[in-house]
């Protein structure tokens, strides 16, 4: 059925033109940005190490001479049974000087007892409890009202973090004093099913490296709420958090259009874990695809226009978000029937090469991300699952993200989610937010 | 000087009603066994109302049942008109005295079926006991306790409340308990108070108090959350100057309609004090009596009720045979439900294995370990003491169907028949926490270690 003699015989005969011609799409837009740019980034981010280590050792010292006190806030709902691991998981923190604000959005389990107990129990320094639920966005508004911190951290209640991540997280503030806000390095938690560990290899690349390029390119657009970082001015600058299908990308652009820079720290290693099924995994990235046409096409479409306050780097961050992520997407289609149409009798050929394309590009970003891993060994073991990554990436995650962008584009389903309340949803769709 | 002064009251006034001599008392030094012999029955006429009480004190304190049981009448006044009258047989007119001589040949009457008083000196209790149900006997009547604020049990009894200081009265309750436990009397709730667990005392002033500081300065305030713009804060932000109405600071809108486009999910404190906020407050009661400031779970719940005798009371009244023991303080409070001791605790774990011997069943037994505990010089009874506390503890954790049981102070055992082990284990890391933060700021327990376990109710449990 398959001849690998005439599958590569095949190719030696086309010619260079006619490749290119038939792998357009992965030579122009993912060779050039995933594999060219970003190797290229990196390589001058190790090459730059050793200064690097040397502004941070100073920032370091001024953070550990400042010792200011650091908010932490986890809102969320039903997330009781998260509470007392989380915080113990600060507890063994190499940075101490922080007060703990829990905000439970209308549980209905037993959360409000176990954070009454910690907070009682002197765990936790103030829990807010909502008996009617007000979504994520309000629930952390809240806890950032009642914050006294000069820094708050941004987590959420089932992440656990490695014994230097607040440290880490807050050494950037003092590097540079026009960053606004730190996005941590999330990963996914180990764990052996297939969904978990295709989302761990996508995890590494888009957050443990691909954010490092984007932070030093200036063009990083999305913390975490997972864990991240916000200076408590600029939080309050831009009046906290608004309501939408997903905050984090949402903020940070608030944050950058107010002048502030954002860094992305990968040192700062929190684990979180992610859906472990493949209909969970689809919900959640339904709603992160909505966000992106949410906020990126409708609430700030202005980034992309010349006004006043107008930065090209916000501009090029749009640009290239949204390129990558929906008109690509789109254009993939394109590219699909491009090839069915015009190859069709080759496509036992050309899908392969393909795979094998991909396959090869995931093994280099792999080791890119082995450079970087302060868990190495851990790591390692992904590597079997790398040749799972076309499917999960092409099939999956595209099938995924294209229907959620059409449906948001078409009937702004991001307003009827139930991940936010309906009276939030309701409100926010007559202001236009 | 005695002489001089038995002499002068002697030549008190003494009227007489159809055969019946009725005493006219202004004073206590008047209650002297002669005087009280001699009469039918006491009109009593005091200058105030303390005077009052220390003639009855006095009457009731005397040791024959025709002295203490002396039928006793006022005169209606401004001065005994509060109350006073449930202490007596009722008013006397001294123009016309006959519907007095009525109630005084009644009593008269039910004294004489009394049986002979067993000179038994069962001890104060049984002693009080038995006048009580002697009282209740020849009144005929039910033994209704009257709101009182200078009572420490917030109650005065009838007749009862004479025998004890009223800083003493937490053991007329125990008195009644035995009283009931023994079939003699009857009771049915009237009221529950409050008692401290320091001096017993029912005057408690509750009050929100701040959480960090115990500061009774604290301030609440809603929280408005404004739909359009994800804004939460106190409503106090939303306040303008000079303007009617809330307006949003973040989105510069003014708030129109509650539940259309904000709400207030919740209200939040501040103490004005230390400046801590907090969400709830800890309400605390202050003792008026001792001053101690005390958390709510401390103070213990009595019972305060009306008491009629029953046939078992009114047989032992007509014999004079009642049995002391078993007297020492019975519990007042209502507090150890749900704690039991090891062998019902082990038919109840039995009874749930039976209920729920199916595999879908959701119950989980539960062990508390604590290791590393000095007790060296720790006296039993306040181990025992200790050991019940830390029931109470465990048992404020679980829920209300739960039952807790011990093996001594090192070993409690929890039945959560309607949790899931999942739900159990939820418990376990706070309630290890909570007991080990207790035991060490508590009873200076430094190398006390906690462990819990939880296991599904199965059947080689
Ligand atoms: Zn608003
Ligand atoms: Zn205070
Ligand atoms: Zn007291």
């Amino acid at each position: 059925m398959f001849n690998l003699d005439e599958f590569f015989g095949y190719w030696y005969s086309v010619g260079f033109w006619k490749i290119t011609r038939v792998f357009w799409y992965f030579l122009t837009f993912e060779f050039v940005r995933y594999v060219g740019l970003e190797f290229f980034v990196l390589i001058v981010y190790r090459l730059n190490g050793k200064k690097r280590a040397r502004r941070w050792e100073a920032a370091r010292q001024a953070l550990w001479n400042e010792n200011p006190l650091i908010s932490i806030i986890a809102p969320g709902k039903n997330e009781g049974k998260h509470i007392y691991k989380l915080v113990k998981s600060l507890n063994e923190q190499t940075y101490r000087n922080v007060e703990i604000i829990i905000v439970d959005d209308g549980s209905d389990d037993k959360t409000p007892i176990i954070g009454r107990s910690l907070e009682k129990a002197g765990l936790i320094d103030l829990f807010i409890r909502n008996d009617a639920r007000g979504g994520k966005a309000s629930g952390a508004n809240v806890a950032m009202r009642y914050c006294k911190g000069k820094i708050v951290l941004h987590m959420d209640a089932d992440c656990s973090f490695d014994h230097d991540a607040v440290e880490n997280i807050l050494v950037p503030f003092y590097m540079d004093e026009k960053i606004g806000g730190v996005g941590g390095n999330v990963k996914i938690r180990e764990a052996d099913t297939l969904c978990s560990k295709l989302q761990s290899i996508e995890y590494l690349k888009t957050i443990s490296t691909g954010r490092i390029v984007t932070s030093y390119l200036g063009i990083y657009r999305i913390i975490s709420g997972a864990f991240g970082a916000f200076r408590m001015d600029a939080l309050r600058q831009v009046g906290g958090w608004d309501i939408g299908p997903g905050l984090d990308g949402d903020i940070t652009v608030k944050l950058r259009k107010s002048g502030y820079r954002i860094h992305f720290e990968p040192s700062a290693v929190c684990l979180t874990t992610g859906p472990k099924k493949f209909s969970v995994l689809w919900k959640q990235r339904s709603r992160w695809s909505r966000s992106i046409v949410r906020f990126r096409l409708r609430k700030h479409r202005d980034v992309m226009l010349p006004h006043q306050n107008f930065n090209w780097s916000n501009y090029i961050g749009f640009v290239e978000n949204i390129f990558y992520n929906i008109v690509l997407d789109f254009k993939w289609f394109v590219y699909f029937f491009d090839v069915a149409i015009h190859y069709s009798r080759f496509l036992e050929i050309i899908l392969p090469f393909n795979l094998i394309l991909y396959t090869i590009t995931g093994y280099l970003q792999m080791w890119a991300i082995y450079m970087f891993s302060e868990r190495k060994k851990q790591e390692m073991k992904l590597l079997p699952y790398v040749p799972f990554m076309i499917f999960y990436v092409a099939l999956f995650l595209r099938s995924c993200q294209t229907l959620a962008y059409l449906r948001e584009l078409l009937f702004k389903t991001s307003y009827k989610d139930p991940w936010n309340p309906q009276k939030s949803s309701y409100q926010a769709a007559k202001y236009g937010y | 000087m005695l002489q001089h002064a038995a002499k002068t009251l002697s030549l008190d006034k003494i009227l007489y009603e159809e055969g019946l001599s009725f005493g006219i008392v202004r004073h206590y030094r008047q209650i002297q066994p002669g005087f009280i012999r001699s009469v039918d029955a006491l009109i009593v006429q005091p200058a105030s109302g303390r005077e009052f009480e220390s003639i009855l004190r006095e009457l009731r304190a005397m040791p024959s049942p025709e002295e203490y049981l002396k039928p006793v009448f006022i005169v209606d006044s401004p001065a005994m008109r509060q109350g006073k009258h449930f202490d007596t047989d009722g008013f006397a007119d001294l123009e016309d005295l006959s519907g007095a001589a009525e109630k005084v040949r009644k009593i008269q009457s039910r004294i004489d079926k009394l049986g002979s008083n067993p000179s038994l000196h069962e001890g104060f209790d049984t002693e009080v006991l038995l006048k009580i149900l002697q009282y209740i006997f020849t009144r005929q009547t039910d033994l209704q306790p009257q709101p009182n604020r200078f009572s420490n049990i917030h109650y005065h009894y009838p007749f009862a409340s004479y025998f004890l200081a009223e800083s003493e009265e937490q053991r007329l309750l125990s008195i009644f308990r035995m009283a009931e436990k023994k079939g003699f009397l009857k009771g049915e709730l009237v009221d529950k108070i409050h008692c401290c667990p320091e001096c017993g005392s029912a005057h408690q002033n509750l009050r929100a108090t701040c959480t960090k500081c115990k500061s009774v300065d604290i301030v609440e305030e809603d929280l408005v959350h404004h739909f359009p713009c994800a804004n939460i804060a106190p409503v106090s932000d939303f306040e303008r100057d000079g303007h009617d109405g809330l307006h949003c600071p973040k989105c510069d809108k003014s708030l129109r309609h509650i539940g259309n486009d904000y709400d207030k999910p919740s209200s939040i404190h501040n103490c004005n004090h230390c400046h801590h906020t907090f969400q709830q407050a800890e309400y605390r009661s202050l003792c008026i009596d001792c001053g101690g400031d005390i958390e709510l779970h401390r103070l213990e719940e009595a019972y305060i009720r009306q008491y009629q005798l029953t046939a078992k009371g009114n047989s032992v009244v007509q014999t004079g045979a009642i049995t002391g023991g078993e007297i020492a303080g019975p519990k007042l409070t209502s507090r150890n439900d749900g704690i039991y001791n090891l062998d019902v605790f082990k038919i109840l774990v039995k009874q749930e294995l039976m209920r729920t011997d199916r595999p879908e069943r959701t119950g989980t037994l539960g062990q508390v370990k604590l290791e590393g505990l000095s007790l060296a010089d720790m006296p039993e009874a306040r181990q025992e003491a200790i050991t019940q506390e830390i029931c109470q503890i465990i048992k404020s954790y679980l829920k209300n169907t739960d039952v807790v049981s011990t093996k001594g102070i090192k070993s409690y055992y929890l039945l959560m028949s309607q949790s899931t082990l999942e739900e159990a284990d939820q418990l376990k890391d706070v309630l290890a926490y909570n007991l080990h933060q207790i035991l060490v700021s508590n009873l200076k327990q430094k190398t006390v270690q906690v462990r819990v376990f939880m296991e599904r109710l199965a059947r080689q449990a």
